[in-house]
């Protein structure tokens, strides 16, 4: 039912302003909070309680940020790590989506592979990264397919377990009205999935992140993995926490987008 | 004439722990725009009586014959409605058509005036969430209508919904069968349900479910089920089919 404003009673415009004030109450706070961290260190640092030079300042980042900005690296190694967690992130996302959908298609396959997938993820993945850097040389594509590699085998189990949970009752009512597998898919298996979708796409947010860093870590030449290794390498701890903090803002990012992505679902279905 | 007829139809499924014989020579038959329903105890094998007329399961032993060549001579509806969360009911509805390529102005005005028939219409972009339990269990039986099939396999269609809902809905469902010129086979756990629904009850032995009776009923002089659960033969014929069912 809509109403329009005016048509609200008085208890429920109380009701949401309550809503409101409790929003505003918890994003003032957030907001404070990291002022009040940063402050703190900024301070600490400043008055030598902490030593600046093993925990950095938050001034100290800023500027080594205008430093990289100046010279033209910034960007280049976030453009270099955010390419490599992209290409590792859909590649696996719709790579193991496709491969979950074969396995839902072929009982048969799905019955001769599951031990392999059962072994593969328990299996710490990064431990076949000197691997793959023999295979398909050092580089943007080692890392690339590092990434791909640690997100891609818990893509296929949990899409391939949504797929299977669809309602047995409801592949019957598809069939019933001469519905092929084809259409059983399209029509109802994968809409049905979104959510569990969207809810994949969101862990892979994270494990791409590792992966790419992690790669970059094994081999490479730039990237914010890199600037970490090398900072760390020559003792300029400041280099190390400000990639830190560029990757917080960038994971962040890109979390956002699918938690909008998941907004835009809901609103379009309900 | 007869419009679906089953002779002597068993069944067993076979599963790695063994064989479960759910049916043992089942006969009967059903006339054209008959209302029949199935009685039986809990497991005894009456969705599976259901899916043997569907097409879904095929009998091990024994005849399905179907007096009818057309293609959709089936209509399914299920315990629960099934209708697709991420579909609004008009797109629910027409499902049946979208899967079989038959989305047409014929079609989708056949549609439109069954849901402006039985109260749908005003809901057609609504989400199922958005509608009472009821509601749904029409919008299924719609679904179910939009293929045109010549009879109905109704599996314990109201027994998802509370008493009061399932008395309306029961009224609103027999109404709607009786007024498309449906032929309807119902599977309930419910004794008035079915003496207030059926033109005959058949009864299942536990299983393997074999025909223990067949009652003809004549109550629709009455009218609705709802007024039917209150003539005179009703607790008479209830004492019946309940002592079949016990032994
Ligand atoms: N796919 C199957 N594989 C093996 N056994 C099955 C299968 N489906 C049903 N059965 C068995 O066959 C018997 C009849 O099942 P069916 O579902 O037809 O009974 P029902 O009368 O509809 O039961 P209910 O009253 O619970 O709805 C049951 O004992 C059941 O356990
Ligand atoms: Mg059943």
């Amino acid at each position: 039912m809509k109403h329009s404003k005016e048509n609200y009673s008085k208890e429920h415009l109380q009701y949401l302003k309550k809503r409101k004030n409790s929003k505003i109450v918890v994003l003032s706070s957030q907001i404070g909070l990291l002022i009040l961290f940063l402050a703190l260190w900024e301070l600490l640092a400043r008055t030598g309680l902490i030593n600046s030079f093993i925990t950095s300042s938050p001034s100290k980042i800023v500027n080594t940020i205008g430093e990289l900005f100046a010279s033209g690296e910034l960007f280049m190694h976030m453009g270099v790590t955010l390419l490599e967690t992209l290409a590792g992130f859909f590649i696996a996302s719709f790579l193991g989506t496709l491969i979950a959908i074969l396995l839902w298609w072929s009982e048969t396959v799905r019955k001769i592979l599951e031990p392999y997938i059962v072994i593969l993820n328990s299996l710490p993945k990064i431990a076949l990264g000197p691997l793959i850097i023999i295979w398909v040389g050092s580089g943007t594509s080692a890392i690339i397919a590092i990434c791909v590699l640690i997100c891609i085998i818990i893509t296929i189990i949990t899409m391939l377990n949504a797929f299977l949970s669809c309602d047995e009752d409801k592949i019957l009512l598809m069939k019933s009205m001469g519905a092929n597998k084809f259409k059983i898919l399209f029509k109802l298996v994968l809409p049905y999935s979104i959510p569990n979708f969207i809810s994949m796409l969101k862990i892979n947010v994270g494990m791409s992140w590792v992966g790419s860093i992690m790669g970059e870590y094994l081999s490479s030449s730039a990237g914010l993995g890199y600037l970490i290794v090398y900072g760390s390498q020559v003792f300029r701890l400041d280099l190390v926490m400000t990639s830190t903090v560029l990757l917080c803002i960038l994971a962040g990012l890109m979390y956002f987008a699918v938690a909008l992505l998941e907004k835009y679902y809901i609103k379009k279905h309900r | 004439m007869s419009l679906l007829k089953l002779k002597d139809v068993s069944l067993n499924y076979h599963s790695p722990k063994g064989e479960t014989q759910a049916l043992k020579n089942i006969s009967f038959e059903v006339k054209e725009n008959e209302f029949i329903a199935i009685v039986g105890p809990s497991g005894c094998g009456k969705t599976t009586i259901l899916s043997l007329i569907a097409g879904i399961l095929k009998p091990s032993s024994g005849e399905i014959i179907k007096n009818d060549d057309g293609e959709n001579f089936i209509g399914y509806m299920f315990q629960r409605d099934h209708l697709f969360e991420w579909r609004t009911i008009w797109q629910n509805v027409i499902l049946g058509l979208e899967i079989q390529k038959k989305k047409n102005a014929q079609n989708f005005e056949y549609l439109n005036k069954l849901l402006q028939k039985y109260g749908l219409y005003d809901f057609k972009d609504k989400f199922p969430r958005e509608l009472s339990g009821g509601m749904r269990q029409r919008v299924a039986l719609i679904r179910t209508l939009a293929l045109n099939p010549k009879v109905l396999l109704l599996d314990e269609p109201f027994s998802a919904l509370d008493y009061q809902t399932r008395l309306n809905v029961c009224d609103d469902v027999n109404n709607i069968i009786k007024n498309e010129k449906k032929t309807a086979i119902l599977v309930t756990h419910d004794i008035s349900e079915a003496i207030s629904m059926a033109d005959r009850i058949i009864i299942l032995t536990p299983r393997p479910a074999e025909v223990k009776k067949i009652i003809t009923l004549n109550l629709q002089k009455y009218g609705t089920p709802f007024n039917r659960r209150e003539c005179s033969e009703f607790s008479k014929l209830f004492n019946e089919v309940w002592k079949d069912l016990e032994n």
